[in-house]
């Protein structure tokens, strides 16, 4: 469905061979689709509790990467006026409830941490976008803050608790770019990160919420974003457990040399393609005074 | 002295980080460290805090005691908050 738009975006921008490149991609993962409810009918015939149990593993991990992917893009990166909808109520019309219905045609039950799940869409991707746009020197596109006062009113609007969620940090930093601080804009480390989704810890829902959530296999200590994140892992830990994410290679030696532009020489940035603000940071001029504006 | 890395997690702000600290800092020390890479980036100093606390599990540390005093693995969890 996001290939189709995607494609229909480029196509109405003039850029043909994207537009087709994208339809061809969507024919492909179309069928990969399809193929998914025989087998869910196959596995619920002869093993109604795995079915449940893959589902709600890769309900959850899915989600979480389409969370970072989409959520960001809808509600901070498209222009205000292009925006047709919050990604919480894309969300909710375009996959919460056709997912509890096709749940409901296979006799399976909604995962069972789907209250989580729902707060999730209220904080998780602000959470991963604010993580994205300051760690933007480790990204390969330029990021949009998205936050100027009109697109905060908007963020307010689609999600009542956003302000005191996250408008705090960003007020900080915007008070840091309009200063001229940039380096405190800026990471100087890592953040700790999921030995399930890779993403960082917190990112699941808001600041309030966060904590540290463990599990023990094998003498080594795995750290989660949340307790569906660690309950994913100790289902197959065996499944999980060798991998090294990012500060694991960090840690163990293998990026070096061991600070952040290690980390950078390992992904491959260099300066003319590592992200920074997508509009040099002029949305921030906004919370200037209004003396400064004139001056 | 050895340089461990912990995951740090100043309160109120919405991730820990990977912060290099020696075994023989104090907990002040530690404190500090962790602060750098929240305060003043995404959270505002507090001008009428009396400082710094450090907490692991749930438990307070005291703040002269130095991190080997508690023998703390890699990437231990440290919780900072402010001390009023």
């Amino acid at each position: 469905m996001q290939f189709i738009a995607l494609a229909a975006d480029a196509m109405a921008a003039g850029d043909v061979g994207f537009s087709n490149l994208l339809s061809s991609i969507q024919t492909d993962e179309a069928r990969h689709a399809q193929q998914g409810f025989p087998t869910l009918e196959v596995l619920m015939k002869h093993d109604p509790e795995r079915a449940q149990r893959v589902l709600d593993v890769s309900f959850w991990r899915s989600f979480r990467l389409f969370q970072a992917m989409t959520g960001p893009a809808m509600d901070y990166y498209t222009p205000l006026d292009r925006r047709t909808m919050s990604f919480k109520e894309f969300m909710l019309e375009w996959v919460v409830d056709q997912h509890e219905r096709t749940l409901r045609d296979y006799g399976l039950k909604r995962p069972w941490y789907w209250d989580t799940f729902m707060q999730s869409l209220e904080h998780g991707h602000h959470a991963l976008h604010l993580g994205m746009w300051f760690w933007r020197p480790t990204l390969f596109w330029k990021p949009s803050a998205g936050v100027s006062k009109a697109e905060r009113r908007w963020l307010n609007d689609k999600y009542p608790s956003w302000e005191d969620s996250w408008g705090v940090l960003w007020d900080e930093i915007i008070n840091n770019v309009n200063h001229g601080a940039m380096a405190q804009t800026l990471p100087e480390t890592l953040p700790a990160l999921c030995n399930l989704t890779q993403l960082p810890i917190g990112t699941h829902l808001d600041r309030h919420h966060l904590e540290c959530i463990t599990s023990e296999h094998d003498g080594r200590t795995y750290y989660f974003d949340s307790e569906i994140s660690k309950w994913c892992f100790e289902q197959e830990p065996e499944r999980y457990a060798g991998h090294l994410n990012v500060v694991d290679r960090f840690v163990a030696g293998m990026i070096q040399p061991a600070d952040l532009s290690g980390v950078l020489q390992w992904m491959g940035l260099t300066n003319d393609v590592m992200g920074d603000d997508a509009v040099d940071y002029s949305w921030a001029r906004d919370y200037l005074p209004d003396a400064q504006l004139v001056g | 002295m050895a340089i461990i890395p912990v995951y740090g997690r100043f309160v109120g702000d919405f991730t820990a980080h990977l912060v290099a600290v020696d075994t023989e800092d104090t907990i002040d020390e530690v404190a500090t460290k962790i602060a750098a890479h929240a305060v003043g980036r995404r959270l505002p100093r507090q001008p009428g805090a009396t400082g710094l606390e450090v907490s692991v599990e749930g438990r307070t540390l005291a703040p002269a005691s130095r991190l080997k005093d508690f023998s703390p693995r890699p990437l231990q969890w440290l919780d900072v908050r402010w001390k009023w």
